[in-house]
C-alpha cells in the first residue's frame, strides 16, 4: 500500500468514528424561520406603522451600537462566564466544557435561560453558553427556546419545531422576538404542557434576551412576524417583562458543567437567594459520597438573588470525576426543602 | 424540487458525511455539527438558484469549510482543545478496541496540528476525495496551491503518524 493510500485509509476510518446526531429537525425549523423571514417585506408590523418606524430607527442604533446599562442581577459573579465550546469531544464520553486557558472575551458567554426543577415545581436556571456572531439576544434566545442546554439538569419549555427567527428593538419600548413553530401552533398552550410551564417557556425567552442585550426592556414574542394575543395561551398582547419569581433560588455558574480543573482550586461560583445569604455545597464522588462540604456567603438575601463566591481546595482530590452541589439553606425542617443546582466536573 | 424536499433529500444523502469532514476540520462533534447545520439551512435558502443536486453538494462543503475556518477564528477550539487532551498516553493497550480508538484519535490530533489550508485540503483529498481542481475550487485556490498544501500536509501527518504508518489495521 502506498504512503498515500494508507493517509486515505487512516483519515477516513477517524472521519468514520465520528457519530453525527440527528438534527433534521432543528434544520428544518430554522430554515422555515428563515424563509418566513425572506418573505416578510415589513419585518415588524406589530403596533401598526408607528411601531415598525421605531424599528427601523431602532435598526440603526443597533448597527451604531445600543449603550446598554449593565443590570446588577444579569452581571452576576463578574468574569464567571467563560468560553466554552457546545457539544462533546469526538470519542469521549464527557461533556466538552472546559476552562478557557487565556482570559475569554465575555462577549462570547451568552446567558441560556432553562427550565429545571425545585422541590417548589420547575423553575429557571440560567446557564452561559459559548457563542459566536454578534447577535447575542437572537442567539440567546434561539439557545433557550431549541436548545439543547449543556446541563443535562435542565431543558427547554418550548415544544419541538420552535425556533427563533430574529430579535430586534423596537425604539426604546421592547425587544421584539420573532418566533417561528414548525408544524406546531405556538399561540395555544400545547397537550401535556401545564399553564405555569407556558409561563416558564415564555420567561425563559424575556430573561434570556435581556440578559444578552443587557437591556431591561420588555419583551413581546411575535410569531411569524406578526403579534400574536397569545403565545403558549399566556397573554402576549403587550410586551411583558420578567418575573423573578420565577427564578430558582439557587443557580451554580462555576463550576460549569463538564469542566476539567487542572490546578489545586475549584472556583466555584453562583447566584443565590437563601436563609441568611448562606449557601451549602457539597462535592461527590463519581459513587454520590460526599467527599467534601462547606458553606459560601452570598451578598444578600430575601429581596432578590445575589451573587456567591468561593475558592475550595481540592489538592486532597484524586484525579477523576466529581459532582458539585449547591443548595439554599432553609429555615426550618418544615415546607419544601432546599432548591439545589448540580455541576459535573472533572480533576485532571 | 422545491427547496424543502431538496433540504430533505441532501439531508439523507450528506448530513453524516459533512458532519464528519467538519469534525477533521474543527476536531469537537458538536461544533461541527452546528458548522453544518448552518450549511444546510443556508442550502435551503439559496435551493432556487442552486437548482441542482451536485452543485447544492458543493456549496455545501464549501459552506462546511469556510463556516469552520470562521468558528475556529473566533473560537481557538482546536488549540483548546490540545491543550486539553495533553500528550498521548504511552503504553500498550489494553485491547484491540482501545488500538482503535487510540489510532483514530492520534489521527484527528494529529489533523487538529496542521495549519488550516492544509487540514483543509488533506480532509478533502482523503476523506471527501475530491479531484485536485474540486479542491482547488471549493477553497478558492490555485491547483498549484493545493498541491503544495497537499504534499506538505501529508509530510506532517506520515511524521506525526509514523507509528502508525507500516501498521495494517
Amino acid at each position: 500500500m502506498s504512503a498515500e493510500d494508507r493517509l486515505t485509509q487512516l483519515v477516513r476510518d477517524a472521519a468514520e468514528s465520528v457519530d453525527p446526531g440527528e438534527r433534521l429537525g432543528a434544520i428544518r425549523a430554522r430554515a422555515g424561520a428563515e424563509a418566513a423571514r425572506k418573505r416578510r417585506r415589513v419585518w415588524w408590523t406589530v403596533g401598526g406603522a408607528s411601531l415598525a418606524t421605531a424599528a427601523a430607527v431602532a435598526v440603526v442604533a443597533v448597527a451604531a451600537g445600543v449603550p446598554g446599562a449593565e443590570r446588577a442581577d444579569e452581571a452576576g459573579p463578574a468574569g464567571s462566564p467563560t468560553d466554552i465550546p457546545s457539544g462533546t469531544f469526538t470519542l469521549e464520553a464527557t461533556p466538552s466544557a472546559g476552562p478557557s486557558p487565556i482570559s475569554p472575551p465575555l462577549a462570547l458567554a451568552i446567558p441560556v435561560y432553562l427550565v429545571g426543577d425545585t422541590p417548589t415545581g420547575p423553575r429557571l436556571y440560567r446557564e452561559f453558553q459559548s457563542g459566536r456572531g454578534d447577535d447575542q439576544p437572537t442567539e440567546a434566545a434561539r439557545r433557550a427556546v431549541e436548545g439543547p442546554p449543556l446541563d443535562p439538569d435542565y431543558r427547554t419549555g418550548w415544544p419541538d419545531g420552535s425556533a427563533v427567527v430574529m430579535t430586534e428593538w423596537a425604539g426604546h419600548q421592547a425587544i421584539l422576538v420573532d418566533v417561528h413553530g414548525d408544524g406546531v401552533d405556538l399561540s395555544v398552550r400545547p397537550a401535556g404542557m401545564t399553564a405555569q410551564e407556558a409561563r416558564l417557556a415564555i420567561q425563559q425567552v424575556v430573561f434570556s434576551v435581556q440578559g444578552a442585550a443587557k437591556e431591561r426592556l420588555p419583551v413581546q414574542i411575535l410569531l411569524d412576524g406578526k403579534a400574536s394575543p397569545t403565545v403558549l395561551g399566556v397573554p402576549m398582547d403587550e410586551p411583558v417583562d420578567r418575573d423573578p419569581d420565577l427564578l430558582a433560588l439557587v443557580n451554580v455558574t462555576t463550576p460549569e458543567q463538564g469542566q476539567v480543573i487542572t490546578g489545586s482550586t475549584l472556583e466555584a461560583s453562583g447566584v443565590a437567594n437563601s436563609f441568611e445569604a448562606t449557601v451549602g455545597w457539597d462535592i461527590l464522588d463519581a459513587d454520590g459520597t460526599t467527599v467534601l462540604t462547606g458553606s459560601a456567603m452570598a451578598e444578600g438575601a430575601y429581596d432578590r438573588l445575589y451573587p456567591w463566591a468561593t475558592d475550595i481546595d481540592v489538592s486532597g482530590l484524586a484525579p477523576g470525576d466529581y459532582t458539585f452541589v449547591a443548595r439554599t439553606d432553609v429555615s426550618s425542617t418544615e415546607g419544601p426543602g432546599p432548591t439545589e443546582d448540580t455541576k459535573d466536573f472533572t480533576i485532571d | 424540487m422545491g427547496a424543502d424536499e431538496a433540504l430533505e433529500q441532501l439531508y439523507a444523502a450528506h448530513w453524516r458525511s459533512l458532519v464528519r469532514l467538519a469534525a477533521l476540520l474543527v476536531r469537537d462533534l458538536g461544533t461541527a455539527e452546528e458548522v453544518t447545520q448552518d450549511a444546510f439551512v443556508a442550502v435551503h435558502a439559496r435551493w432556487q438558484r442552486l437548482r441542482d443536486p451536485d452543485r447544492a453538494l458543493a456549496y455545501l462543503r464549501r459552506s462546511v469549510v469556510n463556516g469552520s475556518r470562521t468558528v475556529l477564528r473566533h473560537r481557538g477550539v482546536v488549540a483548546r482543545h490540545m491543550e486539553r487532551q495533553g500528550p498521548p498516553a504511552d503504553g500498550p493497550p489494553a485491547d484491540a478496541r482501545l488500538v482503535d480508538l487510540d489510532r483514530r484519535r492520534a489521527v484527528l490530533d494529529a489533523m487538529a496540528t496542521l495549519p488550516q489550508r492544509q487540514r483543509e485540503v488533506i480532509a478533502l483529498r482523503h476523506y471527501a476525495e475530491l479531484s485536485e481542481a474540486e479542491i482547488a475550487d471549493t477553497l478558492g485556490i490555485s491547483r498549484g496551491a493545493v498541491k503544495s498544501h497537499a504534499s506538505r500536509g501529508s509530510a506532517a501527518l506520515r511524521e506525526r503518524l509514523s507509528d502508525l504508518w507500516e501498521e495494517r489495521p
